[in-house]
């Protein structure tokens, strides 16, 4: 065959096959998503975190499953996120201008003081937003009907460890809070006195510690002294190691430890030792979660797949950021239809699915506190178990615990 | 020979006419543009009344805006039952006594300092500000404070705040015109160019100093507080900023240091440059917007301002 044939012939064959590329091409619409991180600026750090969740939910829609089918049309999905370093101000232009464009759809930013006044916009434009940034009350007690958030509202975060403690036989019915002097600390305290009151718990003390701790031994004194059922501490985890080691040095003991971070680290375990049995701890999310979904299929294939795609560490913001593309999806599946209204109604009545968690929302917008709320752990023989909600657990919670002296 | 000032004054008419009725033909995205161009501009103002006029170059007034939009909305909550259209009201004079009552108090060991030192402790004073609002329970720093809703029902909260801003800003303007205009602008001068020659002369500089201080912290306050409105929810993140801080000293600077426009062009300028030319840059926006400074600084060192001087000058 001649040089010029075999140009012809190849000529031939891809004009015949463009009808099909072009018809193929036709199918695949694109989904925008709008939306606005903290890329830069105070609240960069978890910012990038969510920002990767977006980026891996999207990439793997997009490239792995080659779209989605929404109403009988594929769709490709199509991020529009900006850096609004960390300013609500850049934040809400930065909104408005999507929503003048025509963005119909948005995912959130992270803090809730750049969260609240960019769902304001969305809002008054009837868009639904999605996030998972802003925990505060405040989103989720304005009579929003557009806005949805992966976490319960932070005074209800607490819900899912009350409904353990409400679980145990014979159970606790006295409990002492610890916090540190800043907003995560204080809103999570706020959160436990609310729910702890709520499900009948007697509160005996509740501390205060500087935003820095060097020293609780004082605390524990009074702890000691008042013999609470139960010590909870909203604490950062470095806060965390020092209360158990000294509760350990001085021998103050409580039936039941519920420390908010730091178990879920492996150093912390290892640093305690055998100290560490039965405390319990939250577990937002991590990649033994036994939730299945059809776009990931699991959280262990999240994790591999974000790993490929990134080297920053693994966050829980990031599994709930994609999480919130994940239900936009499944709430656009199910409204069959991409008209903001519909998706809002489908947002609202879901209940799906997901590898981040079962996504379900209350009326006001806020994660249902028992789906959504994270789960319970316990460290058990040195690992961390699942002992609540009962349906995703791995091993039933121990209580009361052993003292110090008998775990030595 | 005095300048006509009518042409000036149809001139700047005919601007806030038009700006009054940007949100009649603007879109909503340049209607919260110029939201942030009305709030820097008045902030932007307000500090040069110190920092341009007196040659004292504050690098914390976000200490006032933080001051200003707590003690409102800490205020305001008290008076929760009061119609919705007093709220707005009530919280600009706690924010304006606040902001009063804390620069005067720190007037008099702050402006013994001069320069860096002036600077920098100012910069102390917005971090201490930030501190005490976020870890005394009292001020509800780390958890955040709502603003209720004022906007009137039959009008876009948008458009609302604009029209705030706007007001703020004119006052602002006023204030800043009046005060150039007047002995004590002059004094203001006069201490920017060589403050102990001009109290030999027997300009009270520390009297001068102080007032400046005080008013200008007093109208940055009333920026906070409407700020904090247009916001719905802060925190101590969103108001005590050193990005702010940092942004006020610029305005002055693009605009031309010491001038009554120049805080007003350098605000409009760097709103527009960051928000609708660099704003969708994802990841380079900060790293523009700087290169875009400095280039700026360096064609014209006496600002806008300048730049224009030079140019009628050389005509």
């Amino acid at each position: 065959m001649k040089r010029r044939d075999v140009l012809s012939a190849g000529l031939g064959a891809i004009a015949l096959s463009a009808p099909a590329v072009r018809s193929s091409r036709a199918q695949t619409k694109t989904l925008t998503i709008g939306g606005s991180v903290p890329l830069t600026g105070a609240a960069a750090e978890t910012g990038l975190n969510v920002n990767n969740g977006y980026i891996t939910a999207a990439t793997y829609i997009n490239d792995v499953l080659g779209g989605v089918e929404i109403a009988g049309d594929k769709y490709k999905i199509q991020l529009k996120l900006f850096d609004d370093a960390s300013d609500p101000a850049r934040a809400t232009t930065l909104i408005q201008r999507q929503i003048d464009e025509g963005t119909d759809f948005f995912l959130g930013s992270f803090g809730s003081n750049i969260v609240l006044p960019t769902v304001a916009i969305t809002e008054r434009a009837k868009k639904p937003m999605v996030q998972t940034g802003g925990g505060s009350d405040a989103i989720f007690t304005r009579g929003f009907k557009y806005s949805f958030g992966m976490f319960p509202r932070a005074t209800r975060q607490f819900a899912a460890a009350s409904a353990l403690f409400k679980t145990l036989n014979p159970g606790p019915s006295t409990y002492s809070v610890l916090y540190n002097n800043d907003a995560f600390s204080k809103t999570a305290a706020e959160g436990v006195r609310q729910s702890c009151d709520a499900a009948g718990f007697k509160r005996i003390d509740s501390f205060e510690l500087p935003a820095k701790v060097t020293d609780v031994s004082s605390v524990l004194a009074t702890v000691r002294a008042n013999t609470p059922d139960m010590l909870l501490c909203v604490v950062h985890d470095q806060d965390s190691l020092l209360i158990a080691r000294q509760m350990v040095a001085t021998n103050t003991n409580v039936k039941l430890l519920y420390q908010g971070l730091g178990p879920q680290l492996a150093s912390y375990r290892e640093a305690l030792g055998k100290y560490a049995e039965s405390i319990l701890c939250s577990t937002y999310w991590d990649e033994s979660v036994p939730y299945k979904d059809k776009f990931f299929g699991d959280a262990k294939k999240f994790t591999e797949y974000y790993r490929s795609k990134f080297t920053r560490p693994l966050a829980y913001h990031s599994a709930g950021a994609a999480a919130c593309i994940e239900t936009y999806v499944m709430a656009m599946q199910a409204a069959k239809s991409l008209k903001p209204d519909a998706v809002r109604d489908a947002l609202a009545a879901a209940d799906f699915e997901t590898f981040y968690a079962r996504i379900k929302f209350t009326p006001d917008g806020d994660g249902d506190p028992l789906t959504l709320g994270g789960m319970i752990g316990q460290v058990q023989k040195g690992k961390l178990e699942t002992v609540f909600p009962l349906e995703a657990k791995s091993a039933a919670a121990i209580y009361p615990a052993q003292t110090w002296d008998k775990k030595a | 020979m005095t300048r006509n000032p009518v042409p000036v004054f149809l001139l700047v008419a005919a601007a806030v006419v038009v700006l009054a009725a940007g949100p009649l033909f603007l879109p909503p995205f340049y209607v919260r543009v110029g939201q942030l161009m009305l709030y820097s501009a008045g902030l932007g103002l307000a500090w040069a009344i110190l920092g341009g006029f007196a040659g004292y170059a504050s690098f914390g007034h976000a200490a006032f805006i933080g001051v200003g939009a707590f003690t409102a909305g800490l205020v305001e909550a008290r008076f929760s039952t009061l119609p919705t259209a007093l709220l707005l009201p009530v919280g600009l004079l706690a924010g304006a006594a606040s902001c009063a009552i804390l620069s005067a108090l720190i007037a008099y060991p702050i402006l013994r300092l001069r320069g860096t030192f002036f600077a920098i402790a100012m910069l102390g004073v917005s971090h201490v500000c930030a501190e005490v609002t976020n870890n005394i329970d009292f001020f509800q720093g780390s958890m955040g404070l709502n603003f209720p809703p004022i906007a009137p029902a039959s009008w876009d909260p948008a458009n609302f705040f604009y029209e705030v801003y706007l007001a703020a800003a004119l006052l602002i303007l006023l204030v800043s015109w009046q005060i150039r205009r007047s002995r004590f602008g002059a004094g203001l001068l006069s201490i920017r160019e060589d403050e102990d020659t001009a109290r030999m002369l027997g300009v009270p500089t520390e009297r001068y100093k102080r007032t400046a201080f005080v008013v200008s912290a007093v109208l940055t306050g009333i920026m906070g507080v409407i700020y904090a409105h247009s916001l719905g929810y802060i925190t101590t993140e969103s108001v005590y900023r050193d990005d702010t801080n940092l942004s006020l000293i610029v305005y002055s600077l693009l605009g031309g240091m010491g001038t009554l426009f120049g805080p007003v062009i350098g605000a409009f300028l760097l709103v527009f440059i960051t928000q609708v030319i660099l704003g969708r840059l994802l990841d380079f926006h900060l790293f523009a917007t700087g290169l875009l400074l400095v280039i700026l600084v360096l064609a014209a060192p006496g600002g806008v301002a300048g730049l224009l001087k030079r140019k009628r000058a050389a005509t």
